[in-house]
């Protein structure tokens, strides 16, 4: 009797380990667990994050970038956002902007020209709208939904929120038949 | 289980100092598991020293007082052109005295605090073609001249149209972070 508790303690032992083990296998990883809240919001209208509220009000493609006198061509298609962003209760900046495409890949947002809208040199005050373009790069065979993220953080993005807005564009590759270069938008304050 | 022992104790009994300490040690291992998060949460929100009843504040080593928060609508551009903010825009000018124990006084960082809890900071990008430097609480940058220890500095900043200025918050960053003096209207 004594060794058939004794083995039974055993095995018991044994299945708290493995079913700790499965358990802890199945879980998500720390960054998993620690992943940015998304906030999720149509194509216009205000999203409203932990430290910032962001609407995209026009999105359109091209196959080139005018930026003052230079042009910048890409090797996919270029997806310029027009956003209209403020701060909620404290300064705060954009500091991260990508898009996801349907697979889940992520594309930044270039730094081949000054993005001060969302690379955290525009400080946004409460409460004071300011619009402008930013401009992306996507290989032109990303299909599906592409997916608009912004975040106040720069890398770690963890534990915060992040706005994600779909983008309305059906065929990104189209704008490569238009070769017209397109201009992007600098911030300005909007008070309407 | 083992039946009773030789005292005639169940496994409860055996146990229950035992099984009275799990509860104090979950609570250790949760507050252990969240106490770096809760700390420097706690740190990123400094309190703030109000005022005494003469209207100064002692923070930092150097007694600050208020003068005025105002609109500011004589805001000039480098060329010395007037410079206006765009409609729906306010600038604000919050100008507050400094009376200091020696002769150094800590840079500062100023802020504005309306009416509705909305916290600005001084000198916005929507001032950057503005003659408005940035508050930084020097004897040299004071707005008047000192005169007998005390000088001023004045700060500049950007609201929406209708919001309410009630208070400046000054922080002294290399002397303490987690405090700030509020010059309240």
């Amino acid at each position: 009797m004594s060794r058939l508790r004794r083995l039974g303690a055993v095995l018991l032992v044994v299945a708290v380990l493995a079913a700790g083990h499965a358990i802890g296998a199945s879980l998500p990883d720390r960054n998993g667990q620690l992943r940015p809240f998304p906030v999720t919001g149509d194509f216009g209208t205000d999203v409203t994050a932990r430290e910032f509220t962001a609407r995209a009000v026009a999105v359109r493609c091209a196959a080139e970038l005018k930026i003052g006198e230079a042009i910048l061509s890409t090797q996919g298609v270029w997806v310029v956002v027009r956003l209209r962003l403020t701060a909620r209760r404290e300064v705060t900046s954009i500091q991260y902007a990508a898009i996801r495409d349907a697979e889940g890949r992520v594309y930044e947002v270039t730094d081949r020209f000054e993005q001060p809208l969302v690379a955290g040199g525009r400080r946004l005050q409460p409460g004071i709208r300011v619009e402008g373009e930013i401009a992306l790069e996507v290989p032109a065979t990303a299909t599906g939904t592409l997916t608009l993220l912004l975040a106040a953080t720069f890398v770690d993005h963890r534990m915060d929120s992040m706005t994600e807005i779909p983008l309305p564009i059906g065929d990104a590759g189209a704008a490569l038949r238009d070769p017209a270069a397109t201009e992007v938008l600098a911030p300005r304050l909007v008070t309407s | 289980m083992r039946g009773p022992d030789s005292l005639g104790r169940g496994w409860w009994r055996r146990n229950v100092w035992g099984l009275l300490a799990v509860v104090p040690a979950f609570v250790a291992m949760g507050y252990a598991s969240i106490y770096n998060d809760l700390d420097r949460w706690e740190r990123g929100e400094p309190k703030p020293v109000a005022a005494a009843a003469d209207g100064w504040v002692d923070f930092g080593g150097v007694r600050l007082r208020l003068v005025e928060i105002a609109p500011a609508t004589d805001l000039k551009r480098f060329n010395r052109e007037p410079f206006t903010v765009p409609q729906g825009i306010v600038a604000w000018r919050a100008v507050f005295e400094i009376q200091a124990s020696g002769p150094e006084v800590p840079f500062c960082s100023v802020e504005l605090e309306d009416a509705a809890g909305n916290v600005y900071d001084d000198r916005p990008d929507e001032l950057s073609r503005a003659d408005a430097d940035r508050a930084t609480c020097a004897p040299d940058d004071s707005p008047v001249p000192a005169a007998s220890g005390r000088h001023q500095a004045a700060a500049y900043f950007v609201t929406a149209a209708g919001a309410e200025p009630v208070a400046v918050r000054v922080t002294f960053g290399s002397v303490d972070l987690a405090r700030y003096a509020r010059l309240s209207r």
